[in-house]
């Protein structure tokens, strides 16, 4: 009896898992949204290249302990503001801190993180931008989930051209 | 504990019926090569030849990875609009299946690329490129090898160049100009 409800635990973990991520999947199905997912499969190949030179080893460092990136953008004000109660409340579901928030004319950028339990490393990266500048009026979420080291992450968010990825150099310094 | 057997049972049941619903792509691919609505082409790796004559072991050993290619496409007009959602859902189906690990998707309003693989990190034998359109169609390119390896592969990349006289190159640039 105990091997089936151990079973069952199991499974429901598992369900629980996948619903838990699944508050930007609904996004990502909607017409009027552009989305970018990288999945863990694309770090591994990447790992793999590059050479040997100590920024190269620095940048396979970080990549090596990264799950998913994902990157969803609208120019609909609709959905904007759905995202931004999705956003608001997985903040609070999944007990985010915030790191930093910039506010930049008409744009406005934030980022929260999950913690863990070493000073650099956090679980999930968050960031949520409302680009009033240009004339297409963008929201973006950018999702990048696994072990990532702060001091590093900056790297990829320049070679991947991350919008907003800029402002992540900065941590560095604090 | 009977009910545990059941349980493994049931779980057993649902796995090899999983296995046997999900048509290959190659099926695929193969069974709409004969579809006059498919544009399909098979490329040799031959196609694609060194720029220098000696190619280091290394480049000619990533070379010697690739088999060939094969591409499928689905022109969207006026009248195919159905048979493109069926294809569409159906491909989708086919990838879906767990054994593709997937590297890449990026979708916009009307369009969307899915870059899948098969094999492991370092020995690729299949990547897979699935795009769809709208208002243009969609397109499968695969491209099959053995044990291609991904930090080769980029470097290859620098080192070759396609034969562009080639009868397969011109039909697959005539595809390409059409659907622009």
């Amino acid at each position: 009896m105990k091997n089936i409800i151990a079973i069952i635990l199991f499974l429901a973990g598992t369900l629980y898992v996948s619903a838990q991520t699944s508050i930007f999947n609904k996004f990502e199905d909607l017409n009027e949204v552009t989305s970018v997912v990288v999945t863990q499969e694309m770090f591994k190949l990447m790992k793999n290249m590059g050479g040997k030179t100590p920024e190269a080893k620095e940048y396979q460092d970080l990549i090596s302990g990264l799950s998913e990136l994902k990157v969803l953008v609208t120019e609909n004000s609709k959905i904007a503001a759905d995202m931004q109660t999705s956003f608001n409340s997985y903040i609070s579901s999944s007990k985010l801190t915030e790191l930093m928030r910039i506010k930049d004319k008409g744009s406005t950028v934030s980022f929260y993180i999950k913690k863990s339990s070493k000073e650099d490393i956090v679980y999930e990266l968050v960031m949520f931008a409302n680009d009033g500048n240009s004339a297409k009026k963008q929201t973006i979420i950018m999702s990048l989930t696994g072990n990532i080291d702060l001091n590093k992450v900056y790297r990829l968010t320049e070679q991947m051209n991350i919008p907003g990825g800029e402002h992540l150099k900065n941590t560095k310094k604090q | 504990m009977k009910i545990l057997k059941f349980i493994i049972a049931i779980f057993l049941l649902i796995g090899v019926s999983n296995c046997e619903s999900f048509k290959s792509l190659q099926e695929y691919i193969v069974e709409k090569q004969q579809d006059n609505e498919f544009i399909s082409i098979d490329i040799p790796a031959s196609i694609l030849t060194l720029k220098e004559e000696n190619g280091s072991e290394e480049t000619l050993k990533a070379l010697k990875s690739i088999k060939k290619f094969n591409f499928l496409g689905l022109q969207l007009t006026t009248e195919n609009k159905d048979i493109y959602a069926v294809e569409k859902q159906q491909i989708k189906e086919i990838l879906s299946n767990k054994k593709f690990k997937e590297i890449l998707r990026v979708k916009t309003g009307h369009s969307e690329v899915t870059v899948k693989y098969l094999g492991e990190e370092n020995n690729i034998d299949e990547v897979v490129f699935f795009g769809a359109d709208n208002e243009k169609g969609l397109a499968i390119v695969r491209v099959l090898g053995e044990n291609m390896n991904p930090s080769q592969m980029v470097q290859l990349l620098n080192k070759i160049n396609i034969d562009k006289d080639s009868n397969q190159f011109k039909s697959l640039h005539t595809i390409f100009d059409k659907i622009k």
